[in-house]
């Protein structure tokens, strides 16, 4: 009830609606055309919204977010090329669908259930951030370290074939992360001289060039191919055979909530495992999986959708964030002052509800964008990759240059262009890099904190790990990492 | 040598290790020679030397198995060929697009790398080159400038 009466304010708010709709609307294009990603949106957005007011800039953010990831769906459906990476599920039944004539059915399904999954999240999210930020309130500083240590893991483990890349880039994170002025000591460290890199790695050029710059190199790299949009003929699909679905949806947004919420994973992830459940759940399928099963969609769009309430729990109520985006999101936070933390819904209840009227206002304007745009969308999904791409490199440098206003920002967001495009060729993953440089000051100073604090007490061990937090963050990291090794993944799969 | 080369495993495990070493000497080196002597739990470079650690560790886990003759898990996208030489043009256009922009400012640099870059991705018709190069960086400081209050290099 008191979240409501805290949502209330926003929800009738028609300044907060209308920033909500940019973002929205943004997110619908940038998510369906393929090169472009949420997270290269947001990355952008928060240069942008640098300095707007915070609750103007939390509401198209959270527009681009919720309404990104849905889209992504779209170019699924229709040129069968995932506009994100937690649609490539969508693809596997979505574009057979289309490509048999039911694109507007696809797209119906898709829009319904990324709906569903997001509503299911945010609830989640709004119900569950009270109890962990009362159980984050116990957090000593060594439990932060493991428990970003754990994201870190867990990220390094998922997001990549070989979990030593994952952790191999996550590491180059945490490295850029330490660069500048010690927290403790108040000393320059790895700073290689360079003045400028005194104040630290700034993390919005950093991410532009990570995710904007590197993903334009990475296309290039690749060739430019378009690819080629079905038509969509408007059919009835009647409600009833819609919701049909529904009761299976939240066993895949429970799923979807639980992945997201776990640092470092996220839609892709989620919507591959709920895919895998939907196959062994589901005995008569409309169409078999893979050739155009309508469950397959539902199963994929309601779990990606349902990880963004997920992701967001960590990043508000611990500052650890859930993904890449959260992670951007987090950057947003500080860049307006705020901390987020066990202790945010208390300094920064206001923005908390926010954030939850930002998503939930957002979700309305992706049923209504999904039902009634993204049938139209198709030839806006073409626009030629030889004209979008250089506008994208123009963007990613007033991108980078808004925030400082220095010209070496820009210059560091080429680098960081280039170092993403050659980890990406070499098969290591871009997402940890995010988190390790969101989470690598953090990590440093906690652990740091909890060695001192340790070295004054006759056990120091004990007094690092005896407390049943910390051994409980410490048996998962270790789990996290025995996981990963041969025999470690057969003790799984025999489990 | 050069069969170590071709093993993309074995080069990368190898340069991530390299790159460990050289933070561990670097922060050891810094540690060692920091004039206010500090407690070493203290020190800023104690988790950089993790770091270091942590890193020559990981990428023994990646050269290791390579020259053991593991098979190799490859990442899909790594394993397609491409076009290095357009990347490198694009760089290099980049590059020209920030000293340009330091010289005659945002406009005039945007317009000129535009029509460079989409006319080096492949796009011949004047019609469609010369508009969208022009109308954009216009276009953009309208909004961002003017409409957003951004500024613009």
């Amino acid at each position: 009830m008191q979240t409501f009466q805290g949502i209330l304010p926003f929800l009738i708010n028609p300044r907060f609606i209308f920033f909500v709709l940019i973002g929205a609307v943004s997110g619908l294009f940038v998510g369906a055309i393929p090169g472009l990603s949420v997270s290269m949106a947001t990355a952008l957005l928060v240069s942008i919204t640098y300095t707007w007011q915070t609750g103007d800039a939390m509401a198209t953010i959270m527009g681009v977010y919720v309404v990104g990831v849905f889209s992504g769906a779209l170019s699924a459906i229709l040129i069968n090329i995932p506009g994100a990476p937690s649609s490539v599920v969508t693809t596997l039944d979505g574009y057979p669908l289309s490509k048999s004539g039911n694109a507007y059915k696809a797209l119906v399904y898709a829009t319904w259930y990324s709906f569903i999954g997001s509503v299911f999240g945010l609830v989640v999210m709004g119900v569950m951030a009270g109890p962990i930020t009362t159980l984050a309130l116990r957090f000593h500083p060594m439990d932060y370290f493991l428990l970003a240590l754990f994201g870190l893991t867990t990220v390094g483990g998922l997001t990549s074939r070989n979990f030593s890349k994952g952790l191999v880039s996550a590491c180059i994170g945490i490295f850029f992360s330490l660069i500048g002025m010690d927290s403790v000591m108040g000393t320059p460290r790895l700073t290689m001289g360079i003045q400028n890199l005194k104040a630290g790695v700034p993390t919005v050029p950093a991410l532009v060039g990570l995710f904007g710059f590197a993903e334009v190199l990475s296309v290039v790299y690749q060739g430019i191919s378009d690819g080629k949009v079905l038509g969509v003929h408007q059919e009835k699909v009647p409600l009833r055979e819609v919701f049909r679905e529904f009761p299976r949806s939240m066993l895949y947004c429970l799923i979807g909530t639980f992945v997201g919420a776990l640092p470092g994973a996220g839609g892709p992830v989620a919507s591959f495992l709920a895919y895998g459940q939907a196959k062994r759940i589901v005995k008569h399928p409309s169409r078999p999986f893979g050739e155009g099963a309508v469950e397959g969609i539902v199963a994929s769009e309601s779990a990606n959708n349902a990880c963004i309430g997920g992701a967001l729990i960590p990043m508000l109520t611990l500052a650890i964030p859930g993904d890449a985006v959260t992670a951007i999101i987090l950057s947003v936070f500080y860049i307006h002052g705020l901390q987020p933390g066990p202790t945010f819904l208390k300094t920064g209840r206001v923005h908390f509800y926010e954030i939850l009227a930002g998503g939930l206002i957002a979700c309305m304007f992706l049923l209504l964008l999904g039902l009634l745009v993204a049938p139209r969308i198709s030839k806006v999904i073409n626009v030629p990759k030889r004209i979008l791409l250089p506008i994208v490199v123009v963007l990613c440098v007033i991108g980078a240059y808004a925030c400082n206003r220095r010209v070496f920002d820009v210059e560091l967001m080429f680098f960081f262009g280039i170092v993403g495009f050659i980890l990406r060729r070499r098969g290591f993953p871009t997402a940890p890099v995010t988190l390790g440089l969101v989470l690598g000051g953090m990590m440093d100073s906690n652990f740091r904190r909890a060695v001192s604090l340790a070295s004054t007490t006759p056990n120091p061990l004990v007094s690092m790990f005896g407390r049943p937090i910390t051994i409980i963050l410490l048996v998962l990291t270790i789990a996290a990492i025995l996981g990963q090794t041969p025999a470690g993944k057969k003790l799984f799969r025999k489990a | 040598m050069n069969a170590f080369f071709k093993n993309r495993r074995a080069v990368d495990g190898a340069v991530v290790a390299g790159l460990g070493i050289c933070l561990l000497i670097h922060s050891a080196v810094q540690f060692l020679n920091m004039q206010s002597k500090v407690a070493w739990i203290m020190s800023p470079y104690l988790f950089p030397m993790i770091l270091a650690g942590a890193t020559i560790l990981l990428g023994l886990t990646i050269l290791v198995p390579a020259l053991i003759g593991e098979k190799p898990k490859a990442d899909a996208q790594q394993e397609k060929g491409g076009q290095v030489f357009m990347v490198l043009i694009l760089l290099a256009l980049s590059v020209a697009y920030d000293l340009v922009m330091q010289a005659a400012g945002f406009i005039p640099a945007t317009a000129l790398v535009l029509l460079a870059m989409i006319a080096f991705l492949g796009e011949r018709r004047l019609k469609i080159l010369i508009p969208v190069s022009v109308l954009t960086p216009v276009l953009l400081t309208l909004i961002f400038k003017v409409g957003l209050g951004v500024r613009l290099p």
